[in-house]
């Protein structure tokens, strides 16, 4: 007895320094990285030290961030919290449920009724004071909505047609309501919405395309008009870094292109750089791939297309709308992006100077619940 | 700073452990003290001025004391003066907003006073150790300190200075001077420190999750069902942190060669509340019974008297607490079930089956936890309710059992972590097999200490995706 309990201790002490010891040498040799693609952030930093910081706490709090964030194998931690978490049964992290046939979800958290009423009115005022122009406004649900049916059975998750049918009821006449609602749940079978990402696809963005361009008055095109090319096979996309959740498939990317060549001008108003496609190849090699789409979001994209239909659009938009602006570009000459989050000039004289003929209105339903900006719609 | 992150485990802690085994017996006492301080003064550097007070005023207090002690009547002073300034200084950061409160309410008036004046961290444990010193001096039942380091390392202690147990400087006294460091206690305190980080990180940090959900839903949408998971969790959160702390302090303690008292013995396996109380925070009953019931009368100056000194004790529990009115209801709450207890109930309840004892005590308890959780009284009373299917609530909604399958497996593992059984398991197990012991059991707590670092790693885990939307 007396040589084992001998062995034993020796072990325990063994470990435990082993432990603690191996992982602040490792945590000093391995040197510090400064960008995290996962968690898509800059991470901190050794803080320099002063008095004043001391005093206040700043380095306190500085320094612990920056042992949190340069730890040793972070990611790998990581998967092993979310693979515990999986076999204990939780089939939600970080605000990510994860569904059948690999399927995650963005959850979506009833939005304050104010601040609802508060976009409401924005967006009337705006509608209000753009009188000749022809007004749309598409609200894309989730795939939490769409897909319900794959999610964890009675996951706590407020219905999102309720809060459409809100924003439907509460909008200006002169407004249009584009609901996709009814189309994109009769293609739920189709791969139109990413599974690790909380974008819909290509697909999806063509069938909410097709409801679009009827309410518009337009001809859509069919799906054949376009080759579709399967760019990646593996993005992993916004959900899948932020559950933490791994041993995932991943997404495959697909992207229309029109059988028949068309110019195009794409500028980024911000920083005067001009492109002529609208796909970001570079996006590939990138974490994030969805950025194909448009390189990302800026404040300003104005789009030209040798059309010659004489018709220009604006969309307010958020990143759902990039990849839908694709089939868009088939039915206009001039397309302005704005994204509110960024933009810091003024709608209306966009619209006056740019001779603009329809104003699109389009978010997806978390994005516009969940982001501010919109409220300053009119404003500007 | 706290033991479960990260800063503490892999910099405090190798930092300390080689200073404090690389210098000699003589400022072991010193390195100690000087860790502790940091410890404290980390990321709340201006209450470190309080610690500081604190020490020297004490320690003055003992020293003056020791040299009147032929005087009767300065002694008295000097104990009477030092209570009041500890207890001053305590009210004040930590009541002193209530109080305020209160006059204004009773009084219709509109005195204006900080909020959110931050409590110093500790405050409630270190200002009780410092008060059983000069007590016990006062009494004669310990030496006066004359090493202002020895007596420094006593109140900032870092393994017990944030919560506990609440360590009386009479059982410490003389491991302050003389104590021994060994591999074999060693050994022991990374058993327990690691059954308290594991205790914390792993169990009630996630249970806590479930409570916050529920207690994020508004009360009138709650079911029957959703109310007892909610306040469930609660009741497992609040045993696997508070106790898990106390783990992680014994188990510190033993490292640096001291011996702490136990503070948690399996609460929730108590037949009754008497015995839940003698297993639950074991050394802030010991405290009061000490320095309030006793001194009091105790038991020995007839019933009246005897009931008289219990409401006082679970008055002072209960504010002890919280400067809030939902903690003196939660104390009062159980002097009163104490005194049942006393008259007749507990002598009915052990001539009954055990599992009525249990039963009894868990419901007692956990209604306890609502009064102790809510913010206010009358927002305790509609949770019961609620609990009880008075007040029209669905017995069972579809949250509820969306948490109920998600929490399932966490529920039992909880549920057998609150028994002893885990522990009776491991010497069984060791009993069993010879290579057991050296080789898998160490695994075991490996184990343990890697999953709870995922974990705290987890919880620094913040994605930016607000670019992506």
């Amino acid at each position: 007895m007396g040589r084992h309990n001998n062995i034993y201790v020796n072990s325990m002490v063994i470990m435990f320094i082993c432990f603690i010891f191996g992982i602040s040498i490792l945590h000093i040799g391995i040197p510090d990285r400064e960008f995290s693609e996962e968690e898509n952030r800059i991470l901190e930093k050794r803080p320099h030290i002063s008095f004043n910081k001391i005093v206040n706490g700043r380095f306190a709090s500085d320094f612990e961030n920056y042992v949190s964030d340069q730890f040793p194998g972070r990611n790998m931690w990581i998967g092993v919290k979310s693979d515990v978490e999986r076999a204990m049964g939780k089939k939600e992290n970080n605000g990510v449920f994860l569904g059948r046939d690999g399927y995650m979800f963005q959850g979506f958290k009833a939005p304050d009724g104010e601040e609802v009423d508060k976009k409401l009115e924005a967006i009337n005022s705006f509608a209000y004071s753009m009188e000749g122009v022809n007004k749309y406004f598409m609200l894309v649900p989730n795939s939490v909505k769409v897909l319900e049916d794959k999610l964890p059975k009675n996951a706590p998750i407020p219905d999102q047609l309720m809060y459409m049918d809100y924003i439907r009821e509460g909008l200006h006449d002169s407004v249009e309501f584009v609901d996709v609602y009814d189309m994109l749940y009769s293609k739920k079978d189709q791969y139109i919405y990413y599974k690790t990402d909380h974008h819909w696809t290509s697909k999806g963005a063509y069938y909410g395309y097709r409801v679009l361009a009827k309410d518009m008055g337009l001809i859509p095109r069919d799906e054949d008009y376009f080759e579709v090319e399967r760019v990646t096979d593996e993005f992993y996309g916004s959900l899948y870094s932020k559950s933490g959740f791994r041993h995932i498939a991943p997404d495959g990317i697909d992207i229309y292109i029109p059988r028949k060549a068309r110019d195009c001008k794409i500028e980024f108003l911000d920083d005067n750089r001009v492109v002529d496609s609208i796909y970001d190849m570079d996006a590939l090699k990138k974490k994030d791939k969805y950025e194909i789409f448009l390189g990302g979001n800026y404040p300003l994209v104005k789009i030209t297309v040798g059309n010659k239909t004489c018709k220009s659009l604006l969309m307010v938009k958020d990143s759902y709308a990039n990849s839908l602006v694709p089939f868009l570009m088939e039915h206009y000459d001039r397309i302005y992006l704005v994204d509110l989050r960024y933009f810091r000039g003024d709608l209306k004289e966009l619209i006056g100077t740019e001779d603009i003929g329809d104003v699109l209105i389009l978010y997806n339903v978390i994005t516009f619940f969940e982001d501010r900006y919109i409220e300053g719609i009119n404003k500007l | 700073m706290v033991f479960s992150s990260l800063i503490f485990l892999f910099v405090f802690l190798p930092i300390t452990l080689i200073a404090y085994y690389i210098s000699s017996r003589r400022v072991k006492n010193f390195i100690l003290l000087i860790a502790s301080l940091i410890f404290y003064a980390w990321g709340e550097p201006v209450y470190i001025w309080v610690m500081v007070f604190s020490i020297i005023f004490n320690y003055t207090n003992g020293l003056m004391m020791d040299k009147h002690s032929g005087n009767k009547a300065v002694s008295k002073a000097i104990l009477t003066l030092s209570i009041v300034v500890n207890v001053g200084i305590l009210c004040y950061f930590k009541y002193y907003g209530f109080f305020i409160e209160n006059i204004n309410t009773l009084l219709g008036l509109k005195l204006n006073y900080r909020e959110e004046l931050p409590l110093p961290v500790g405050i409630s444990f270190y200002t009780f150790q410092t008060m059983s010193y000069i007590i016990d001096v006062y009494l004669g039942k310990v030496k006066v300190q004359r090493n202002i380091i020895d007596f420094g390392t006593y109140v900032t202690m870092f393994p017990q200075l944030v919560a506990g147990p609440i360590v009386k400087y009479g059982d410490i006294e003389r491991q302050l001077k003389d104590r021994r460091e060994n591999r074999e206690k060693f050994s022991l305190g990374v058993e327990r420190f690691i059954i308290g980080l594991a205790k914390k990180v792993l169990l009630a940090n996630n249970i806590g999750l479930l409570w916050s959900s529920i207690k994020g839903i508004p009360l009138e949408g709650i079911s029957m069902l959703s109310a007892w998971l909610g306040i469930l969790a609660f009741t497992f959160q609040i045993y696997f942190d508070f106790s898990g702390y106390s783990d992680m302090a014994i188990g510190l303690g033993k490292m640096f060669g001291f011996d702490f008292m136990e503070n948690f013995q399996y609460p929730y396996i108590s037949r009754n509340i008497t015995e839940f109380w003698r297993r639950w925070h074991i050394s802030l009953g010991a405290w009061f019974r000490e320095y309030v019931y006793i001194p009091l009368g105790g038991n020995r100056e007839g019933k009246l008297k005897q009931y008289r000194n219990l409401f006082v004790v679970w008055l002072l529990t209960g504010f002890w607490h919280g400067a809030n009115w939902n903690f003196i209801l939660w104390g009062l709450y159980f002097g009163i079930v104490l005194v049942i207890e006393k008259t007749f109930l507990k002598e009915w309840l052990d001539s009954k089956p055990k599992a009525l004892g249990h039963i009894y005590t868990l419901l007692i308890v956990i209604i306890g936890w609502v009064f102790f959780e809510s913010d206010t009284i009358y927002d305790g009373l509609i949770f019961i309710k609620t609990m009880f299917g008075f007040g029209g609530a669905k017995l069972v909604d579809s949250v509820a059992l969306y948490y109920l399958r998600t929490y399932c497996v966490s529920f039992i593992i909880l549920a057998l972590c609150s028994t002893p059984i885990p522990r009776k398991l491991k010497a069984r197990m060791r009993d069993r097999l010879i290579v057991i012991e050296p080789i898998i059991i160490p695994i075991l707590y490996f184990i343990l200490l890697f999953l709870s670092t995922a974990y705290l790693v987890d919880a620094s885990y913040n994605p930016f995706l607000y670019f992506r939307f």
